[in-house]
């Protein structure tokens, strides 16, 4: 029985006392002339006989608040897991296990020639380690690419050259899902190494679905699985398993002063039948990484030139910004990026496979960030000379762009006739993206021990990005984390708190604060914090331990 | 069994003393083919004494006040001549009379109400220590009878 409890030392001792007591009256009642206030009677027996009991009734009470959903809504940390499952799997609800994180890695080595990664080969970053399971060989030419996992070493710009491996964590979580061009160290560095690291974001990682997250999905579960009401389109959403993990939704309707895209008519309020579903399907957005063919579109003076290339609807989905532009072949922990000169959205609203209707979109900030968004990214390249290149030319670039993951699959399924309410459309949406940045310091006592920092950076990046849609990050959030990490007297201080809003407008907001980063209210723009997530990375939260004079007692 | 009207009983676990002579007592509840056996008054008393003595303090579950540090010091070694014996129990006996006269209520017939305890010799031989103590209990002197344990019969049914 998985809610037993074996240790005896975990008995209350007030309870064994009352216990004893209970059973010496008890029995004393029957039999009057047994002295049970002291002896070996009352010392051995009874005593021993209530430990016993003490312990089966404490069985007895964690079986029945397992089973029991008050109780389990009450304190969801007294439940056992497995009896927990027992009673929810009456309401559909199924416990998500935790899985492992898995990703790509680029391997430079400086030299071109035959390399080979063995399965088991560690490497390590942030505090994670991640395996190889299945042996790699890296090769200098083509033909010898035969088997699956066979690799072409590639020649890099500077030199150098570089292929990629797959690996997956050791730990199950989502601290493992690394994000693109961490660097990573293997314990076994291969012959001429010269740095490793991630190519794109790691992903799949998660823990196991706690009991206080499953009693949220509880509602869910019990709710039917249809597009009437917010409870159940979440239900329905979660239902299937590939959006199972969506971290947070918010439905804007009929009402909310966020809905324009019922206003299309001269009527002076709304008229209903439009949905906007914001997804925030992950913690982070994930950070994808193209080759895109970009056209000079434009020289400038200094014998450069601006250049462009576009995301089609279906790359675009979900899409928030360019991150990182560089020459194919460059390696991007070395060289900087490109600067992005103009973000450029619309909205594509031709026909679509599976969708009979299409939603109302009347103008671009409607439409962005869902699957219909297309984007024209403008940007100055600083080292292409230009002065004997024509307007039209054509270049290969490596973009990695920010980008919400699910939201052409969310729109294809819950757009479809057969899904959606038939009284209006719906537009899936990733969430409105507030980039966040934080920094702080750690003040120390002289000669205590400094903390690790990585793992401080994971757990800040995770308690913000599963805020949902609150509109509002209280410096108490990162006080609260980072404080599991210290001893005292470790203390914190000046935190600061920015913030980098991408309107769908286009147009980005900055902002900061010392005690609570909060989401403006804007709903003609639809920034509200109905629509709002703030998004943050490990690497941008700045860290500076410090030792200040605090005095011993 | 006249003795035992108006008494309470608890039960025996030291079998072997029914005779007054230097014997090897039996720690047990049942000896071996019988039910075990009752007993009051000064018997009570004595078994109580012994039970604190030899239970080590904080070796019971949910009893930390229980025991003395008698049996500690004998498990660490410490007693290694009469001195250490004498000394040992003298502190054990300050331990025992306090737990013993907290569970004791006026009410209680004097012959199970703990007075005193005295070592009155020691001895060392080559596999225990042998040690002569005498209990006093609140009854005065030349009062206390002792009362012989009552043995629980042990029914056997036939098939």
């Amino acid at each position: 029985m998985p809610v037993e409890l074996t240790s005896l030392s975990q008995l209350d001792p007030e309870v064994v006392e009352r216990i004893q007591l209970e059973l010496a009256e008890r029995v004393q009642e029957t039999n009057p002339d047994i002295d049970l206030k002291r002896g070996v009677l009352h010392d051995i027996m009874l005593h021993l006989e209530a430990v016993i009991k003490a312990l089966n009734q404490e069985n007895i009470d964690r079986e029945k608040r397992s089973h029991s959903l008050l109780a389990i809504n009450a304190d969801p940390t007294l439940s056992e897991p497995e009896i927990v499952d027992q009673v929810l799997s009456n309401y559909n609800v199924e416990r998500r296990v935790g899985s492992l994180a898995r990703g790509p890695i680029v391997i430079v080595v400086s030299v071109r020639s035959a390399v080979t990664i063995g399965q088991g080969d560690i490497f390590e970053a942030s505090s994670k380690t991640f395996v190889t399971e299945t042996p790699f060989s890296a090769r200098t030419e083509a033909a010898s690419v035969i088997a699956t996992n066979d690799r072409l070493l590639i020649p890099l710009t500077d030199g150098n050259f570089a292929f990629t491996i797959e690996v997956v964590a050791q730990e199950e979580g989502e601290a493992s899902n690394l994000p693109k061009d961490t660097l990573l160290l293997p314990q076994s560095p291969p012959l001429n190494f010269v740095r490793s690291y991630a190519e794109s974001d790691f992903s799949g990682g998660s823990l196991d679905e706690t009991n206080a997250e499953l009693l949220v999905a509880l509602q869910e579960g019990i709710a039917a699985k249809t597009m009437s009401g917010r409870v159940t389109m979440n239900a329905a959403l979660r239902a299937e398993t590939t959006f199972s993990t969506t971290l947070a939704t918010s439905i804007i309707g009929m009402g909310d002063p966020e809905m324009l895209r019922d206003r299309h008519t001269i009527w002076p309020s709304g008229l209903g039948g439009r949905v906007d579903w914001y997804i925030r399907s992950e913690e982070r957005a994930r950070q994808v990484s193209f080759v895109r063919t970009a056209t000079l579109i434009q020289r400038t003076v200094d014998n450069r030139g601006i250049w462009q290339f576009t995301f089609d609807r279906d790359e675009a989905a979900g899409l928030y910004r360019v991150s990182r532009i560089v020459k194919v072949g460059d390696d991007p922990i070395v060289v900087g990026t490109y600067e992005v000169t103009e973000d450029i959205r619309q909205i594509d609203l031709t026909a679509l496979d599976g969708l009979d209707v299409l939603p109302d979109v009347l103008t671009v900030p409607e439409g962005v960030y869902s699957r219909f968004q297309t984007v024209s990214i403008r940007f100055k390249d600083t080292d292409t000379a230009t002065l004997n290149l024509a307007v039209g030319a054509t270049q290969d670039y490596s973009v990695t762009a920010q980008v919400m993951p699910l939201i052409a699959e969310i729109q294809q399924l819950f757009g479809s006739r057969n899904s959606r309410n038939p009284a209006g459309d719906i537009l899936i949406k990733a969430a409105v993206p507030c980039f966040v940045r934080i920094s702080f310091d750690i003040l120390l006592r002289k000669n205590q021990v400094a903390p690790e920092l990585g793992p401080i950076r994971d757990a800040i990046a995770q308690a913000v990005n599963q805020l949902g849609f609150i509109g509002r990050l209280p410096a108490s959030v990162i006080c609260d984390t980072v404080h599991n990490f210290l001893e005292r007297p470790a203390s914190l201080s000046s935190i600061e708190m920015l913030g980098d809003l991408r309107r769908p407008n286009g147009t980005v907001f900055k902002f900061q604060s010392f005690e609570v980063l909060l989401v403006p209210d804007d709903p003609q723009n639809m920034v509200t914090p109905h629509t709002t997530v703030f998004l943050l990375n490990p690497e941008d939260i700045s860290i500076s331990v410090k030792t200040v004079d605090i005095p011993q007692i | 069994m006249a003795d035992y009207i108006g008494r309470t009983i608890d039960l025996v676990h030291l079998h072997g003393d029914d005779e007054v002579k230097e014997v090897l007592l039996e720690q047990t509840l049942a000896p071996a083919g019988t039910g075990g056996s009752v007993a009051t008054g000064i018997k009570k008393l004595i078994q109580r004494f012994v039970l604190e003595l030899f239970t080590e303090k904080e070796s019971m579950p949910f009893l930390a006040g229980r025991g003395s540090s008698f049996m500690i010091k004998a498990r660490q070694g410490l007693l290694r001549s009469q001195l250490d014996v004498f000394q040992a129990f003298s502190q054990a006996e300050v331990e025992i009379r306090t737990q013993l006269r907290l569970e004791e209520q006026s009410t209680d017939p004097n012959d199970e109400r703990y007075g005193s305890a005295t070592l009155l010799s020691v001895s060392f031989t080559t596999s225990f220590i042998s040690m002569t103590i005498r209990l006093t209990s609140r009854a005065a002197a030349g009062t206390v009878t002792f009362i012989t344990p009552l043995p629980i019969p042990v029914f056997e049914i036939s098939p």
